[in-house]
């Protein structure tokens, strides 16, 4: 399947349940025009699992957020975001909420924030249950048992009457994932599902995050800067930088052999037993380097990436 | 100025509580005639040229009375909330840094609560007896445990932070902890309900002047002349009316002023808080 | 052993729980090692087996209930915590955001350290020092920490710790959450900084990959008790406990089809309240796990291993 960027005509058929095509959005704000995203193309099929990786501050999550439509007001936003077949920016209000309580669950980071602190678990599973599947209070409690039981958590008819701060971070993603569950969605979106946890329960959530796209036959878009759960969960990947795709492809090339020097520099980081940084930082969105927004990090820069921005070829974006 | 509506409050706010401020501070350069100078042949006339806003039952000038009338008002007021902000800081900041002072001091507080204002007032004005300073304590006793609890619960929870643990481990003491953790986080709020305050208390002194508790005369007080206007309302309702505007134009200038600078110093602590994209951590 | 920049005895650490303060949780139960100058120790577990408070403890934030922490033969308690003690220890934290103070700019969080020891300084200097550890452009220092990435916290944090010339530094979880790159810059820090100045770490990770870099030893610790300890190398290759194993098995990143047992799954039996800790989830337990909880015994080269199991 191709990926970015493609034409209309490529993607029809393929990129069936997310499509995006020239995406851009910036903010105005105080310290000048913030460009999150330029000229995105992304394509995503059924079933199919395709991780945006990149740093913190890079654009990543503003992206999950536009699928989604959950931008704020003051977002200027071009090009198209198709989920399902339809143009998220142009639904009207009962469609979107339709969209967005049946087709897309998002997972977050940091779930003890996402969840009411002042409700019960159960209840916000039940909650979600009752607002999708239009049940009833008693077959929207006995929904939520049983998607907690499946989600793993032990002894659900205990952990159903707890609140979010007596539950661990792992158990609370848990919960997270039930309350997506409900809505047996088309399309999962993860940010960062499983950053700060441990080792452990990440490999556990990994798991419960490949059953649950299994049995729903979802797709699934994760949002992450941790290579490895990458690898895990997803079949492709695309790499972002300052707002812009750098390169994407299927993720064991691009990991085993990657084309971009930024990925490459990733990559490469604990290849020896020296750790090797990217020289400089990641720069700030309101403030992008002319031409190729990587040149001032790059080892291999040349005059052109100052000047001009690079072309997309061979997967990736770059003038060498 | 970002807050179009708020630079407007404070604005309206600032411009009128200055104002009079400002009438306290020069009375004598200001007021037209001797506050206390009576002039038994013109008692109770209207406003006219010599006397801006007529005179009261001895002839005395009542916009000079009025003008000079603001000293005890404003003065008692901001000397009662600086007294009560700073008996909630004494108490609310170290019942925050010493956990084993916090139940002592906390239940302190609670009994102050717990006993009504006014009452408290009247007992301790019955005990120091009518006057400026009488009015002060009475003001003030009551008045200091609402600031300790807003001290110590903000304390309390920036104490939780791990930036206090940092700075404690390169070698703070508990002022350095207070004075870079602690007060820029406290005294927004403070600050804005202190001014919140002032207004109440300037309207706390007319009303014990009204029952004669307050200021003594001869020396002017707006509650002792609005009073003092009652029983001539029908022949000369303009004493009773101009004190009780001087007491409302007070008490809304310094309301405006509290809202205004809420609105102004939030929003910069939220913004220094989380100044973010959305979808940033 | 008497010039150890780090020695901990039998390190015991209760909390009293409950509104009346009845119940006891055991956050540490019997802990001992020693860190050597220039030498890491990396201390790996889950979440709850006890890590950050033990580095609480060394930085003398926390009292243990019993045993003792001794900082170049000194015991903790006995140094001055305004003086001495900033100088010898500092610690980083996972959360660089609530380390910093958000109304401080840059250059006055980079300076606060020495300001707080009423060190006089040559202002200049001691920020370019700073940049300099910190790897960070001289145009963040007008910044406020919400105007920096995590990672640039991350750095100022580590610049600022660094600043008073600790002798040992704890690092609590320094990199969780921070993307590759960063991570490989405070590794490489860190390194420089133990192999130039002799700087002991006591580095508390969950992270096998980060630990493997930066540990000369390395502690596994399991419900407040360190079930094996050793040479970093010896321990990697041949981990002897059974939750050291299943620990390092647990490494996100390499597509298995089906994963091992889960460390924290449902217990085959209720937990002992004697016995090994890690006897419910164990598959190879003898009888006598439920027994004691084993001593700590020598295996081979260095390594220490609490275990029943030959």
């Amino acid at each position: 399947m191709k990926n970015c960027p493609v034409k209309d005509s490529d993607l029809k058929g393929y990129a069936s349940d997310l499509e995006i095509s020239a995406l851009s959005i910036s903010f105005p704000s105080p310290a000048g025009k913030v460009r999150a995203a330029k000229d995105v193309y992304l394509g995503l099929g059924r079933g199919e699992a395709l991780c945006l990786a990149g740093e913190s501050g890079c654009g990543k999550s503003v992206l999950s957020l536009a699928v989604a439509r959950l931008l704020p007001e003051s977002a200027c936003v071009s090009g198209s975001v198709r989920v399902l077949g339809k143009d998220i920016f142009s639904l009207g209000k009962e469609e979107l909420c339709r969209l967005r309580s049946r087709r897309i669950s998002l997972i977050q980071e940091q779930p003890s924030m996402c969840l009411n602190p002042v409700m019960k678990i159960g209840s916000q599973v039940a909650e979600a249950a009752r607002v999708s599947m239009d049940l009833s209070r008693r077959q929207a409690k006995s929904a939520a048992l049983d998607l907690l039981a499946r989600t793993g958590i032990n002894d659900p008819v205990q952990r159903y009457r707890h609140y979010p701060h007596q539950l661990s971070g792992g158990m609370n993603q848990r919960v997270m994932i039930a309350m997506a569950l409900a809505s047996r969605p088309r399309l999962l979106i993860a940010d960062e599902p499983t950053t700060a946890l441990d080792p452990c329960i990440q490999i556990q959530l990994i798991e419960l995050l490949q059953s649950v796209k299994r049995e729903l036959e979802a797709s699934l878009l994760l949002i992450t800067h941790d290579l490895d759960v990458a690898r895990e969960l997803c079949s492709k990947i695309a790499i972002m930088y300052a707002g812009q795709i750098m390169e994407c492809g299927d993720i064991d090339e691009v990991m085993s052999v990657p084309g971009h020097p930024y990925s490459q520099g990733m990559l490469n980081c604990f290849s020896t037993n020296i750790p090797k940084a990217i020289p400089g930082a990641a720069p700030p969105l309101s403030n992008i380097p002319t031409g190729c927004a990587f040149h001032p990090r790059c080892p291999r820069a040349v005059s052109v990436c100052r000047s001009n921005p690079p072309p997309w070829r061979n997967g990736h974006r770059c003038h060498l | 100025m970002r807050l179009a509506s708020g630079y407007r409050g404070i604005l309206a706010g600032v411009a009128l509580s200055s104002c009079i401020v400002l009438c306290g501070v020069f009375a004598p350069l200001i007021a037209p005639h001797d506050p206390t100078g009576q002039n038994l042949g013109e008692r109770l006339s209207g406003p006219s040229r010599e006397y801006p806003l007529g005179t009261d039952r001895l002839g005395r000038c009542l916009a000079s009375r009025l003008i000079y009338g603001a000293r005890p008002s404003i003065g008692i007021a901001l000397g009662a909330t600086c007294a009560t902000v700073l008996i909630g800081f004494a108490v609310g900041l170290p019942a925050a840094l010493f956990p084993r002072l916090d139940m002592l001091l906390m239940r302190l507080t609670d009994c102050f609560f717990s006993l009504p204002a006014m009452v408290l007032a009247l007992v301790i004005i019955s005990m120091t007896g009518p006057g400026p300073w009488g009015i002060l304590l009475a003001l003030s006793l009551p008045g200091w445990p609402k600031y300790a609890r807003v001290v110590r619960g903000t304390s309390r929870s920036q104490l939780a932070l791990p930036q206090v643990e940092t700075v404690r481990c390169m070698g703070a003491g508990h002022w350095y902890v207070t004075r870079t953790c602690l007060l820029p986080w406290i005294w927004p709020q403070t600050a804005t309900i202190a001014t919140l305050g002032i207004g109440g208390k300037v309207a706390a002194i007319a009303g014990l002047g009204f029952l004669g508790l307050g200021v003594q005369p001869p020396t002017p007080e707006w509650g002792a002349i609005m009073v003092g206007g009652l029983p001539v309302l029908g022949m000369a309702p303009h004493i009773s009316l101009f004190s009780g505007l001087a007491i409302a134009a007070t008490v809304l200038g310094f309301t405006l002023l509290g809202e205004g600078l809420h609105k102004i110093i939030n929003p910069f602590l939220s913004e220094v808080a989380d100044e973010k994209l959305p979808g940033q951590r | 052993m008497s010039h150890a920049l780090l020695q901990a005895e039998d390190l015991k650490k209760n909390f009293r729980l409950g509104l009346w303060r009845r119940r006891t949780f055991d956050a540490l139960r019997g802990v001992d090692f020693e860190i050597f100058p220039g030498k890491c120790l990396g201390v790996v577990g889950e979440s709850g087996s006890g890590k950050t408070t033990l580095g609480r403890i060394c930085i003398g934030a926390v009292f243990p209930t019993s045993g003792r922490v001794n900082l170049r033969g000194r015991d903790v308690r006995d140094l001055d915590r305004r003086r001495h003690l900033p100088r010898l220890t500092q610690m980083i934290f996972q959360d660089s955001n609530g380390c910093l103070n958000p109304m401080f700019k840059v250059r006055d969080l980079l300076l606060e350290p020495l300001r707080i020891q009423k060190q006089s300084i040559n202002t200049q200097s001691a920020l370019k020092w700073c940049l300099d550890q910190a790897m960070l452009n001289s145009e963040l220092l007008d910044r406020r920490p919400h105007q920096l990435s995590g990672g640039q916290r991350q750095r100022v944090a580590l610049a600022r710790a660094l600043a008073l010339d600790p002798k040992i530094l704890v690092a609590d979880e320094p990199a969780a959450s921070l993307d590759r790159s960063i991570q490989a810059s405070l590794l490489s820090t860190l390194l420089k900084r133990k192999q130039e100045t002799g700087m002991g770490i006591l580095l508390i990770s969950h992270d096998i990959r980060l630990v493997r870099l930066l540990a000369d030893e390395i502690a596994v610790m399991y419900k407040g008790l360190f079930v094996e300890q050793g040479p970093a190398k010896l321990l990697l290759d041949q981990p002897l406990h059974p939750y050291t194993n299943k620990l390092f098995s647990a490494v996100p990143g390499e597509r298995r089809a089906k994963y091992p047992d889960s460390l924290s799954g449902s217990p085959n039996q209720p937990e002992p309240g004697r016995g090994c800790p890690f006897r419910p989830y164990c598959s190879r337990a003898l009888p006598q796990c439920t027994e004691a909880v084993p001593e700590m015994r020598e295996a081979d080269e260095g390594q220490r291993v609490r275990c029943h199991i030959p």
